[in-house]
């Protein structure tokens, strides 16, 4: 395997010799930042102000440290800055989140799959879903397969409505531009509805030794970067509900408010996969204190 | 089909309605006749989950009420809460939040227990302190940062 090249920018030099050394094991040469980046150079930069102190054009290859512990606050500069990719700086594994992104965003780790952000898993349950009559009640049973003994009291319940969200919005608003009946769209969500032929949505539920993780897979690549992002603006701005036909306009900003990892797989027209990550925490006051790690991969950026 | 259950019971102006299940796109509040009440007492405590459209058919619904009737949130389980700091208009102005559940951790047992509080018993946003249910150890740690969970209670009446 090749050495990957990236850069950081950190003004914490014991933070910054550290991750070299570490990461080197992983075969990715940390190098200091320097002004004559390449656009295709992976650039970890330690804090937004560190980040405010370069004049370079990002690219789609930032990842962003936070140390701000407001999601709204990480939000509106994510925002602001076209960041993909912001980790939260109180993970329970900070390297390993590290060094996954880096190698995904190089090529070096599969694009598709929970597998990518988790490490040896211990249990997986899956589930094709293709009409939403029946899908909430098996996802429900899935969720509860799983063991949660080393976690705080209720990650059931972030995981009951993280997947009712997804697997709706997979089942309601993916077929969309796939449809020649597109007018109708969006579809009232009291209204059941089938996918057609080989359409499928897939969920996941898998457990590793520091996380659990749900991934919901659709095969229409509708959720752009732009329609995530305006989206969450539009939520961390107004709190509230849109009255509408089709869903609430909600969903996300629950989902991103109760995530410790969010991160979203994307191929234009081909398939969209949302991954949500709890981290393993016995005491649900340390799982709200871990800023949000979100990142949005794009097949067309690696 | 809702898998919401509703529970209504009118004693001369006050109606009480305790919720039981999923609040979700189906939930259908309309059958809450609240005409004949100026206090009407929703408790929370059976909700297993409300979703992004079920907050939408709350909010709807709290909004159609009459203005002169008052409301009280009781028995409010975490999830409820959290909709409540989260989501604006899911707490109806002038109602009054009379109970609701937090968390503890008891460092004694190592277990995590969800303690019904009185709103008047949370001063300056601080957490009261509890015994464990399950061992007796006293006090238990509050497992939520105060400042967010109690968020709601810096408007009260």
């Amino acid at each position: 395997m090749s050495v990957v090249k990236t850069k950081i920018l950190s003004s914490n030099e014991t933070f910054r010799e550290d991750l070299k050394k570490e990461l080197l094991g992983h075969s990715i040469n940390l190098q200091n930042y320097s002004e004559n980046m390449s656009e295709d150079d992976i650039l970890l930069v330690d804090g937004f102000e560190e980040l405010e102190s370069i004049k370079s054009k990002f690219s789609n290859k930032v990842i962003l440290l936070s140390h701000r512990p407001s999601n709204e606050e990480n939000f509106n500069l994510i925002h602001k800055f076209n960041i993909k990719h912001l980790i939260g700086i109180k993970s329970n594994n900070l390297r390993g989140e590290i060094i996954s992104v880096i190698k995904k965003l190089n090529g070096h780790k599969g694009f598709w799959g929970i597998e990518s952000h988790l490490g040896d898993i211990k249990q997986k349950e899956t589930l094709s879903i293709s009409e939403s009559r029946i899908s909430s009640h098996d996802v429900s049973r899935l969720i509860r397969k799983i063991d949660y003994s080393d976690y705080f009291d209720s990650p059931v319940d972030y995981l009951d409505l993280v997947a009712n969200e997804l697997v709706s919005n997979a089942l309601y608003n993916g077929p969309e531009q796939k449809r020649e009946d597109y007018l109708k769209y969006p579809i009232d969500r009291t209204s059941p509805v089938s996918l057609k032929g080989t359409e499928l949505v897939n969920f996941t539920i898998a457990r590793d030794d520091n996380a659990i993780a749900i991934c919901v897979q659709d095969c229409f690549g509708a959720l752009t970067s732009q329609k995530v992002m305006n989206n969450l603006q539009r939520s961390f701005q107004e709190k509230t509900v849109q009255q509408k036909k089709g869903g609430a306009g909600l969903g996300l900003y629950l989902i991103y408010s109760h995530a410790n990892q969010l991160i979203f797989n994307f191929e234009s027209g081909r398939k969209t996969e949302v991954i949500f990550i709890i981290e393993k925490n016995k005491r649900y006051k340390a799982y709200k204190e871990r800023i949000t790690s979100f990142h949005y991969f794009d097949k067309g950026d690696i | 089909m809702s898998k919401l259950k509703i529970e209504k019971h009118l004693d001369h102006t006050t109606l009480t309605v305790k919720l039981h299940g999923i609040i979700d796109e189906d939930a259908n509040f309309k059958n809450i006749n609240e005409t004949k009440a100026s206090l009407i007492v929703m408790d929370f405590s059976g909700i297993s989950m409300i979703n992004s459209c079920g907050i939408r058919e709350w909010i709807n619904f709290i909004s159609q009420l009459s203005v002169q009737s008052k409301m009280i949130y009781q028995n409010c389980p975490q999830i409820i809460i959290e909709q409540i700091n989260m989501v604006h208009g899911f707490f109806r102005p002038g109602s009054v939040i009379e109970s609701f559940y937090a968390p503890y951790f008891c460092e004694s047992c190592d277990t995590e227990s969800k303690i019904l509080l009185k709103s008047e018993e949370v001063k300056s946003q601080e957490a009261p302190q509890v015994k464990c249910p399950n061992c007796g150890a006293s006090p238990m740690e509050f497992d939520a940062i105060e400042a967010q969970y109690f968020n709601f209670l810096k408007n009260r009446n």
